[in-house]
């Protein structure tokens, strides 16, 4: 069957796949779904969708299922490494081939990865349906999950970036291509990790909150409510105390008759006082922001290490910008290499028309690449 | 004259949130800050205090409260704190600015109260329940109460199913906050 074929067989049947992939259980789809195509599979005495083809809709409709795991393709960095010693051995094309279809698949995993990890998070976050503790279990199991996830990134970013570097050219450049991409990608992950963190924080707090809520009804409910009292007619001044610091004032009560009797009211009011419409502003800033303390951030000022590298055409860039005062400032947290890296990923993806690659490798086992 | 209109409202005994749709012409006054110390000096003259804090807005008396007023007022604090109970241990999730379905409390209350009566003794200590024979009164009771005190407002006029919880929720969090602790 060829995939057009496929795609027309989906499509006439397209009600029956529906119903099933919204929950229904089919009792006889047609045949053609079972045999021709394994859409269908037999559980128990009734058809549901094959596994492949939900995960296929999910991520086709940026939607995730209940049991997707999210993999850190360890196995494939390891195998692309071992796969690296044997091309090292007898420099075969095959083996090359075959490392350049793996970084490629690896890559769309990754990508498809990144797309179920939003949608798992946008499902957690955006969920009002589901019970407190399940909700929050949930997102600490993935919270959890993105944690590990963020670690094996930057050793397989590692791998990737640096010790494949220098057994071809176009595998070179295939690899500088797809790790700035990679590097888009995981940055996403901090994204993620950091909505579902806030997300944990805000359903931890009405968790307590609501805690207290029921234990103050049981009290309420035991007649065991005096503090409560206490507090909602203490003095004034206590009860200023005792609510909140902003709270200017005192109990709020139900107005007696003759205070209520508002035209009255009204009339002593306008009497007293000259109403003038009032100007809009915006309300006193009197918890303004503090200021932070200088702190250890530092960033990369790529466009003037381009401008340099423009002005002097160095021989290897990448030994240029290592060498670049913007980076040697990174030097004493050990990063220098990887910030040279990732400037020299950025430098020479935005510049492909202006650099030569030569043949040579430089000591970081990295091709000269030449700015003209 | 914009001060009537909002004391009219607040003296009803109503917190005002910034996030109802019915109070936006009154909370938009309130919001600026002329018009809050403007409306705060004129009732100071007798005897009451407009506070405006977490997104609420409501009137407080200064000084004593008569043995009524006094009653009342500890009446109304824990119906009210009695109803939200009623809500959250009907949805978990419930909070300032979420949604809830008068439809979909009631089939949950169905559904819990089988195996947990403590909730329906929550409901019939509420005072505003009338008919305590009929639970799906009571709990229709409690949406018009919580709506007539400013807690809950219908997102539709012509829907009487969906309801926003407004910011005034927070009023009585922050009193559950100040007597119930942290477990250690």
């Amino acid at each position: 069957m060829r995939h057009i074929q496929l795609i027309e067989m989906i499509y006439k049947n397209k009600e029956i796949i529906d119903r099933a992939f919204r929950g229904d259980s089919i009792k006889n789809p047609p045949k053609e779904l079972i045999e021709d195509v394994a859409i269908f599979q037999k559980v128990a005495k009734e058809y549901e969708l094959n596994d492949s083809y939900i995960e296929f809709a999910n991520i086709m409709l940026k939607r995730i299922s209940a049991n997707y795991t999210f993999g850190d393709y360890d196995e494939e960095i390891k195998l692309l490494v071992r796969l690296k010693e044997d091309y090292l051995q007898g420099k075969s094309e095959k083996i090359l081939n075959r490392m350049t279809e793996l970084v490629k698949t690896l890559y769309k995993k990754v990508e498809i990865r990144d797309i179920a990890i939003n949608a798992k998070v946008n499902d957690i976050v955006l969920d009002t349906e589901s019970v407190l503790e399940i909700v929050l279990k949930e997102a600490e199991d993935v919270a959890k999950r993105i944690d590990e996830l963020m670690v094996a990134n930057g050793s397989n970013q590692k791998v990737l970036e640096l010790e494949l570097r220098g057994l071809d050219e176009n595998f070179d450049e295939l690899l500088t291509n797809i790790s700035i991409d990679l590097y888009i990608l995981s940055e996403n992950i901090y994204g993620y990790h950091q909505r579902l963190s806030e997300f944990i924080l805000q359903t931890e707090k009405t968790k307590r909150q609501n805690k207290k809520i029921a234990s103050l009804s049981n009290k309420i409910l035991k007649e065991d409510d005096r503090e409560l009292e206490m507090l909602l007619i203490s003095r004034p001044e206590r009860y200023y105390h005792t609510i909140e610091y902003s709270k200017k004032g005192f109990i709020k009560h139900i107005l007696a008759k003759e205070e209520t009797n508002k035209k009255e009211f009204i009339n002593n009011l306008s009497s007293q006082i000259k109403i003038t419409p009032p100007k809009r502003k915006a309300p006193k800033d009197d918890k303004p922001y503090l200021q932070e303390e200088a702190g250890e951030l530092k960033g990369i000022d790529i466009k003037k290490i381009k401008k340099n590298i423009i002005d002097e055409k160095p021989e290897d860039i990448f030994l240029f910008i290592l060498k670049h005062k913007e980076i040697e400032k990174f030097k004493e947290d050990n990063l220098d290499s990887i910030m040279a890296f990732k400037t020299f990923m950025t430098i020479a993806q935005e510049g492909r028309e202006n650099i030569i690659m030569s043949e040579r490798y430089n000591n970081h086992k990295i091709k000269e690449i030449k700015w003209i | 004259m914009d001060i009537d209109k909002v004391f009219q409202e607040l003296s009803r005994g109503r917190i005002i949130s910034s996030n109802s749709n019915k109070d936006m012409e009154f909370s938009n006054l309130l919001i600026n800050e002329d018009f809050f110390d403007e409306m705060n000096n004129a009732v100071d003259k007798i005897g009451y205090k407009l506070i405006g804090e977490n997104g609420y807005y409501y009137l407080a008396k200064k000084g004593r409260l008569g043995v009524q007023e006094h009653n009342s007022f500890i009446s109304s604090h824990k119906d009210t704190i009695l109803a939200i109970s009623f809500l959250t241990q009907l949805n978990s999730r419930l909070d300032k600015k979420s949604i809830i379905s008068y439809v979909d409390i009631i089939a949950t209350y169905s559904t819990l109260k089988v195996n947990d009566s403590s909730i329906r003794e929550k409901l019939t200590h509420i005072t505003w329940m009338k008919n305590k024979e009929d639970d799906r009164d009571m709990i229709e009771q409690l949406f018009k109460n919580l709506e007539k005190v400013g807690i809950i407002e219908k997102i539709d006029e012509r829907n009487s199913d969906r309801y926003k919880i407004l910011d005034a929720y927070a009023y009585y969090i922050s009193i559950i906050e100040t007597l119930e602790k942290d477990d250690k």
